[in-house]
């Protein structure tokens, strides 16, 4: 790298930081971010960076949005902070799940409110087994997962990530979690297939959840969690016609279906949500990230009919004993209002399908191996030591 | 993007040759900041991103590639 990080700011920085990944190594060369305008990272020795992941997944609406931070003053000049601990709530709280029950599935409503993905997927865990548990099924506690899933890095969250490089020095993972292999069309085996399998890989990938449900039992599984479109693994599409099996298996094994669309939500697939196009609803979402574009901590659960009418038949000691201080905080609903007003007026939403067509247009260069792409986010299958084509 | 030792067989490098850090670093002399997986070039831009800026980070991923793995 040629920029010099300001060597008083690193020292300063490794002296009292702990970072997330935290590695020395990689702290020596950090960029200290100053700012940013639309699509722009500036660093403090004033070099200009295209910023390929939006932030991490999340600066959707792109940086330098004085609207938000307007919105954010607003509401912290008029009320910063009060409990949503039930008998108490706000107004952008109020205003943000009615607008969410409306962009989101037709069958979930309701939503509980989180500061990120991580406790929105503790959430989800712990809300499939409080329903199973009120439904007389105490044992249904098991979540299954996939490789190259990424759902957080709390403990739960961490077992119930694909990634083994995020486990090792911090096992034991939570017991009850279980993961089957990702739909990743480029290196999905079926594992022990016969030739004459008449299933497409993306039935034989749905299968291994099925076959998981079974070895399990099916008495003892609460859900299946899965990113729409892994994204964290790498950008994974699955095949079209794996979702909609994972449904039909989720409902003959009565498995709820959590769709972590911590990174798919607010319209990096082109939709709202990622899986209506496949003609399904999950039980449970879980979101994150572009719902504020990263501009405050807000992440949440959305549960479905059935799912919010159990919550509020649960009195006495089958309460929901559930909670954050900061959920439901009215300045991180405020800016995701204030966002998804950008998002409407500026009809960014059907740009994600346009900038991943030319993302995954532009490279037809022979190392490219294969494209995929869904929405914005372009990944590419290639391999090293072919030409790439000229760009002009 | 995944990078791969041989397209043919879907080898992928040996850890110790830190491909996805190098072009990682490459990409960052040429001016376009992500976050990889291993080998996978993570690309998911701010969706105001503009078409000629896309058309750039293309290039500067291709010859970040280019540098650290050779034509």
């Amino acid at each position: 790298m040629d920029s010099t990080p300001d060597a008083d700011d690193l020292r300063r920085d490794q002296a009292h930081l702990i970072h997330s990944l935290h590695n020395r190594g990689f702290q020596e060369q950090a960029h200290v971010w100053v700012s940013g305008y639309g699509a722009t990272l500036v660093d403090e020795n004033g070099r200009e960076y295209l910023d390929a992941l939006a932030g991490l997944w999340n600066v959707i609406a792109g940086h330098g949005r004085g609207e938000l931070g307007h919105a954010a003053a607003r509401q912290m000049s008029r009320l910063g902070y009060a409990s949503a601990f039930s008998g108490s709530t706000n107004r952008p709280a109020i205003e943000l799940a009615e607008r969410l029950a409306a962009l989101c599935y037709p069958r979930i409503n309701r939503f509980f409110f989180t500061c990120g993905g991580a406790e929105a997927n503790e959430s989800a865990f712990k809300t499939v087994r409080f329903y199973w548990k009120l439904l007389g099924k105490p044992a249904k506690t098991r979540i299954i997962s996939r490789s190259f899933g990424y759902h957080g890095t709390t403990l739960a969250a961490m077992s119930a990530t694909g990634l083994a490089s995020y486990w090792p020095m911090f096992e034991p993972r939570v017991p009850g979690f279980v993961q089957i292999e990702s739909p990743y069309p480029y290196r999905f085996h079926p594992p022990d297939a016969a030739a004459d399998d008449p299933r497409t890989p993306g039935e034989m990938a749905a299968d291994l959840l099925e076959e998981a449900i079974l070895r399990e039992g099916v008495d003892n599984v609460a859900a299946f969690i899965g990113e729409p479109v892994q994204a964290a693994g790498g950008v994974i599409v699955p095949p079209d016609d794996y979702w909609p099996r994972i449904r039909q298996i989720c409902d003959r094994h009565h498995v709820l279906l959590i769709a972590d669309e911590v990174i798919t939500g607010f319209g990096r697939t082109g939709d709202w949500f990622a899986l209506g196009r496949y003609g399904i609803e999950p039980d449970l979402i879980t979101f994150a990230k572009g719902i504020t574009s990263g501009y405050f901590p807000l992440g949440g659960m959305g549960v479905s009919d059935t799912i919010a009418d159990a919550l509020d038949s649960a009195d006495g000691p089958q309460t929901w004993m559930h909670a954050f201080t900061y959920s439901a905080h009215p300045v991180g609903c405020a800016v995701a209002l204030a966002n998804l007003n950008i998002l409407e007026r500026e009809e960014l939403l059907p740009r994600g399908p346009q900038l991943g067509r030319a993302a995954a247009a532009a490279p037809e260069d022979a190392r490219i191996a294969s494209a995929r792409r869904r929405g914005s986010r372009a990944g590419a299958v290639g391999g090293g030591g072919t030409r790439r084509r000229q760009a002009d | 993007m995944e990078l791969v030792a041989d397209k043919r067989t879907k080898a992928e490098f040996m850890p110790e040759e830190n491909v996805g850090y190098r072009v990682h670093a490459a990409s960052q002399v040429r001016g376009m900041f992500t976050r990889m997986r291993g080998d996978v070039y993570n690309l998911a831009p701010c969706y105001i991103t503009q078409q000629t800026q896309i058309d750039h980070m293309v290039d500067i991923l291709g010859d970040s590639i280019e540098a650290v793995l050779g034509k």
